[in-house]
């Protein structure tokens, strides 16, 4: 059983998994770090991006390769307009008033969106008849080609996070917002500009991994709150706020599950949760905390 | 009498910073003691350690205790237990209970300075004891009008009083009162200056009290202590401290 | 100083019986299923006035409640259905899951407060998800157990009992909240420092309140699953946790009622939103955002509002 090439595939899976997550909770995280709300609509975010993806692929594009192209990028452009028109017109007025309705409206959201869906696309599950690329043969299995793909992605994405935040003005902007708001905004920085971005950056996260998790996951109605629940366990893991934090979670909660699967089947739900209350115990603020989102 | 409260070579530095560097201060019972200085001199910080916000680097805060031990260092103290010896003190900021009404957090107070929180068979506003000092406080105080009003809804001036009553339900031998007037207008002033007075009739508690407002302090102080750049610069009564050049000298030269 | 008996309190006992007396005559004028339905409505209620103790009273938000309701009414259910407990065994085998739960719990998430106190409940509540979920053998997985047994028999007969066990249970409470003890929970959301300055055991009394609150949430997932006569995990997922949230800031987290009718509202709302459409969760979200703009202080807190408004009250 445990053969090179069944861990090399289990390690595939394993970053699949944390690929995907990753995407889903840098945005979280970067949304708690610099506005500090928890959106429990992030969840659902993933699942438009799911179903547009579903829709570019499928349904416009019958299924040809560049289609996988497409729907990320449309995912992403898409994504970045409703969460911005959602934070301006239903996020923004609530600023001032206190944390938990915050909290609530973003889970308002989550019932709308989780009939919106239905709606729009019917609720039976939606999966993709097939799958961009062909397959990998390694000993005794085969994965798709896909799978390294969506590493790939996950690998990009984090390095461009990296590139921003400490390379561009506006993303050392967000970073000093993150760390101390009215410091920052003493000093110059358009706080308003930044919540706007942030919140575009963080949707966009959240519908490109919609997107490119489709054709594996499928898409379905209620596909956002796993989503949501298990990304709170990787940004507390890793520490709010912190990109190297989602990530080091999320690969964390890939391997946790993974492995899990694979040996005691009854923790693999469990074991993340586990690591969420001794991390909350030992180490609130994550492996990477607070200070990491500054020195990055 | 002994002094209530002793201050014993007080150091706090904060890096380069020495806030408070070696003072020796006394309060005895009852007296009226005003605390001034230009704008960091250290009052704040040595009322901080005086309290128990902050912990000294060195040195010592006796507090009278009586029997054969006379006095206690409680220097580090965490400012729950301070309290318990009969410290109080008053915030700058007020720290009152926001979202209760001003008697109710009278209440508050006086159970917990009476332990009386596991007390579940009981309404809260009917034990008479509780009620009996809740109404004097009220009294004293001028909050009779304002007994039913939520404590968030009140005046800057009248949250301080709040905050001051508060202080008193531990029945304090010394009430530390930090910068009572900041923050009050012309016409809110005089009423810490006549609260100050009534305290001083009607408790027998010390007070000390930081203020920046020269006016105030020197009308209801019978001693002033002047701090510059961390440590004691003179003592003495209000007359002395006025006519004092080193004094004007702290502060003028400040300004200029 | 206002001396009026306190039992006249409307946002009290008063109030309380008078909805209980429009409860109890419910049956005369409206069929099983109703009757059932407001059976539900009550005991959201209780679970969300037990939140209440915990969020409105003493300031902390929890996000894993919904593993007390759970527990409690898994606790019967696995007692009746799977140990052949009578009644009175299951519920006490329930209260003693209960309790060692909100102990434990308790104990390890207040050693933190706000955000990462939310965190500790959350992943617990997951965690008890997670655990209860896989745990086939005793839980029956993800189908949940069923057959559950009623008291008493039928619905109307036990949404007596449950109306009997609801108003001792809430008039209790109601008397702790007004006592010192109910007190020190407000001093403590209010300004934590000040009121341990004053001498409160802060700790002590946080953990105190979180487990009367758990225990009430627990106790009134006790009574549910008998009533369904099925219990599954959808219990204790987040999403139920959320709800709780959602009842009680619905009703008025700032008075005692307010979440009690929050969870009553909330049924009615889900059932008047199901009945008007098969896309009722989307209606029951834009229901709550509406409610989250127009009446930030819940619905009797905006009651009382407009009173006050109405007699020319200021603050």
């Amino acid at each position: 059983m445990m053969s090179i090439d069944y861990i090399i595939v289990q390690i595939i899976n394993a970053l699949f998994y944390a690929s995907i997550l990753f995407l889903i909770s840098s945005g979280l995280s970067l949304i708690y770090g610099i506005m500090r709300i928890l959106n429990l609509a992030h969840g659902a975010f993933y699942m438009l991006g799911a179903y547009i993806g579903y829709t570019v692929v499928m349904l416009y594009l019958s299924g040809a390769d560049c289609a996988f192209i497409f729907s990320p990028i449309i995912a992403i452009i898409m994504l970045q307009a409703i969460g911005v028109g959602i934070e301006r017109g239903l996020i923004k007025p609530l600023y001032k008033k206190p944390e938990e309705l915050q909290l609530l409206v973003t889970f308002a959201l989550v019932l709308i969106f989780d009939d919106l869906v239905k709606i729009a696309w019917g609720a039976e599950y939606k999966s993709f008849t097939k799958i961009a690329g062909g397959s990998l043969k390694i000993g005794n299995y085969t994965i798709p080609i896909y799978f390294i793909g969506i590493i790939l992605t996950g690998f990009i994405v984090a390095i461009f996070l990296w590139w921003f935040f400490s390379k561009t003005l506006i993303g050392r902007q967000m970073k000093a917002s993150a760390y101390n708001a009215e410091v920052a905004a003493a000093l110059g920085v358009n706080t308003d500009k930044i919540f706007i971005v942030s919140f575009a950056i963080g949707s966009a996260l959240a519908g490109l991994a919609g997107a490119i998790a489709a054709p594996i996951l499928t898409a379905y109605p209620g596909m956002g709150t796993e989503a949501i629940v298990l990304s709170f366990a990787v940004i507390v893991i890793g520490g709010m706020g912190s990109i190297a934090g989602a990530l080091t979670g999320a690969i964390i909660a890939g391997f946790a599950r993974t492995i899990m699967a694979a040996t005691y089947p009854i923790l693999e739900v469990a074991l993340i949760y586990i690591v969420m209350v001794i991390v909350l115990l030992v180490k609130p603020s994550g492996l990477f905390g607070r200070e990491e989102v500054e020195r990055r | 009498m002994k002094p209530v409260l002793i201050g014993k070579g007080l150091k706090k530095y904060f890096g380069n910073v020495r806030a408070v560097d070696g003072v020796f201060i006394q309060i005895n019972p009852g007296e009226v003691v005003g605390l001034i200085g230009p704008n960091g001199a250290g009052k704040t910080t040595l009322l901080n350690l005086l309290s128990g916000v902050l912990k000294p680097d060195s040195g010592e805060v006796l507090v009278y205790v009586g029997g054969k031990k006379e006095y206690i260092n409680v220097a580090g103290w965490n400012p729950a237990k301070i309290t318990g010896l009969g410290v109080a003190r008053a915030f700058q900021i007020p720290n009152i209970f926001e979202n209760m009404t001003v008697i109710d957090n009278l209440r508050a107070a006086i159970i917990a300075s009476k332990k009386l929180y596991g007390k579940t068979l009981r309404f809260y506003d009917r034990i008479n004891d509780v009620e009996r000092e809740a109404e004097k406080l009220l009294k004293l105080f001028g909050l009779i009008e304002k007994a039913e009003s939520i404590a968030g809804g009140l005046g800057h001036g009248e949250r301080k009083i709040l905050d001051i009553a508060l202080a008193l339900t531990v029945k304090p031998k010394i009430l530390m009162l930090d910068e009572p007037t900041a923050g009050l207008s012309a016409a809110e002033k005089p009423l810490i200056i006549d609260l100050i007075r009534k305290l001083k009739n009607e408790i027998n508690a010390a007070i000390l009290v930081v203020e920046h407002d020269l006016d105030v302090v020197f009308t209801v102080s019978e001693r002033v202590v002047v701090m510059h750049e961390g440590k004691i610069l003179a003592e003495g009564t209000p007359e002395e401290i006025k006519s004092d050049i080193r004094v004007r000298e702290a502060y003028f030269g400040e300004v200029l | 100083m206002n001396k009026q008996n306190k039992y006249l309190d409307p946002t009290g006992p008063l109030g309380l019986i008078i909805i209980f007396l429009v409860l109890a005559l419910a049956p005369l004028f409206v069929g099983p299923f109703y009757v059932r339905l407001l059976a539900v409505g009550i005991l959201y209620g209780v679970a969300a006035v037990g939140f209440n103790i915990l969020f409105g009273y003493t300031g902390l938000l929890s996000f894993g409640h919904a593993m007390f309701w759970g527990m409690g009414a898994y606790g019967v259910a696995i007692g009746l259905e799977k140990f052949g407990l009578g009644f009175i065994g299951s519920f006490t085998l329930a209260i003693c899951i209960l309790l060692g739960l909100s102990v434990v719990t308790g104990f390890l998430s207040l050693r933190h407060t706000k955000i990462y106190f939310a965190m500790l409940t959350l992943a617990f509540g997951q965690l008890v998800y997670a655990i209860i979920l896989k745990w086939r053998d005793l839980t029956g997985g993800d189908e949940g157990i069923y057959g559950i047994p009623r008291p008493l028999e039928t619905v109307t007969n036990y949404y007596y009992l449950i109306i009997a066990i609801s108003i001792v249970i809430l008039l209790l409470i109601w008397r702790l909240l007004n006592s010192p003890l109910g007190v020190a929970f407000q001093t403590i959301r209010d300004n934590p420092y000040r009121a341990e300055v004053l001498g409160y055991p802060v700790k002590r009394v946080r953990m105190l309140s979180y487990v009367v609150s758990g225990l009430v949430t627990g106790v009134a997932g006790m009574l549910y699953s008998p009533l369904q006569g099925a219990i599954t995990p959808e219990s204790l997922y987040w999403t139920f946790s959320a709800a709780i949230v959602f009842m009680a800031v619905l009703g008025g987290p700032r008075i005692f009622i307010g979440p009690f009718i929050g969870g009553i509202v909330y049924v009615l709302l889900m059932n008047y939103a199901m009945d008007i459409t098969e896309y009722w969760m989307m209606a029951m979200g834009i229901m709550l955002a509406l409610l989250i703009y127009l009446l930030p202080q819940g619905i009797v807190g905006g009651i009382f509002d407009y009173i006050k408004k109405a007699r020319g009250e200021t603050k």
